[in-house]
């Protein structure tokens, strides 16, 4: 159990460490290992507006999908009454020339 | 247009102003009223998103293999569509799911992933539907492609009560609050959060297999035009 004279002693030496200006002595020169089975630490909240964001992403990306089919279904409609347009035109054209070579004496 | 298509849109503008109004509500309540966890911290806000994404799946997988059985008993366009719109919503709310649920185990557990029972039967019920739309995609829309997904679409569904069980019969980290012995949620917010959740998410369910299934019967019909105007000698080629 830590007395708490020693716990204030070791505040006011991590506070006394802090307020110090660091030098380029300061710097880390290896890495060391973490004693221990550490994992690392997350953020909850930045955790938190990935998981509500990648939400709306699925959702937006399901929509743009469904978008692409539609224009798909769209643009084939639009060929099919174009060949509809055209037999139109080309039967009417061979009525009407029927219709002249009947009418012709 | 006819009065009953009329009526329909009604519905379904009404059903998508409802669902939008409940999500709006949903988040508002999950931030402003339902309170933080007191080991989890923040973080376990996640939970009346996530939870809900696999109930919506779920939703997507029981319509898929509705459809499926149904076009297996007698094939139609209507039970085709409805089964490719379940394996759809079952793809995206799994995704949901898939995507949270990491996000939210690599606080409480400090790993994004481990191959806890419920998570790899998860995985592997999501990679069954992502199977079936690439078939659907890829392998043409023939009658023997449609049965060969009505099976598979009926045989996938095998793994959904697998995932239910699993954590209560083979255990893993995958915590058991709200079934099995769980102690469940502690306070009253929590709880109407939750509600909230599988709300918002039976709602969107509903509006996705509506949305989906018209526009595959659509896209029925009109394949079914384009084959007649070439039985009837039209060239459906298009130009340029």
């Amino acid at each position: 159990m830590t007395s708490p004279m020693v716990t204030t002693v070791t505040s006011l030496t991590s506070l006394t460490a802090q307020a110090q200006p660091a030098t380029p002595d300061d710097r880390a020169t290896s890495f060391q290992a973490v004693p221990g089975n550490a994992a690392e630490q997350y953020s909850g909240s930045t955790l938190l507006v990935a998981a509500y964001a990648a939400l709306w992403i699925v959702l937006f990306a399901w929509v743009a999908v469904v978008w692409r089919k539609q224009a798909a279904l769209h643009e084939r409609l639009g060929d099919l009454e174009k060949v509809i347009d055209k037999a139109a035109a080309s039967k009417d054209a061979r009525a009407g020339s029927s219709k002249s070579d009947e009418a012709r004496p | 247009m006819p009065a009953r298509s009329r009526t329909l849109d009604a519905v379904f503008y009404a059903l998508l102003a409802l669902t939008a109004a409940t999500f709006v509500g949903e988040i508002l309540f999950i931030f402003l009223r339902a309170p933080i966890e007191a080991r989890m911290g923040i973080v376990q806000k996640i939970f009346y998103f996530h939870v809900p994404s696999w109930y919506g799946m779920y939703i997507g997988a029981g319509a898929c293999f509705l459809g499926s059985l149904a076009y297996l008993v007698r094939a139609t366009d209507v039970r085709d569509a409805f089964a490719r719109a379940g394996a759809e919503v079952a793809v995206v709310c799994g995704a949901i799911g898939l995507i949270t649920g990491p996000l939210w185990g690599a606080k409480a557990w400090g790993h994004f992933w481990t191959w806890d029972p419920r998570l790899t039967t998860a995985l592997l019920s999501f990679l069954i539907y992502v199977a079936y739309l690439v078939l659907r995609a890829f392998a043409g829309d023939g009658s023997g492609e449609r049965r060969f997904a009505a099976a598979m679409g009926v045989l996938g569904a095998a793994n959904l009560p697998i995932i239910h069980y699993s954590v209560q019969k083979w255990g893993g980290q995958h915590p058991v609050v709200i079934t099995g012995q769980g102690g469940g949620l502690q306070h009253p917010d929590m709880k109407l959060a939750l509600a909230g959740g599988f709300l918002c998410f039976t709602l969107m369910a509903v509006l996705m297999l509506w949305a989906r299934t018209r526009l595959e019967l659509a896209q029925s019909r009109l394949a079914r035009a384009e084959a007649d105007a070439i039985d009837l000698g039209l060239d459906t080629r298009t130009e340029g």
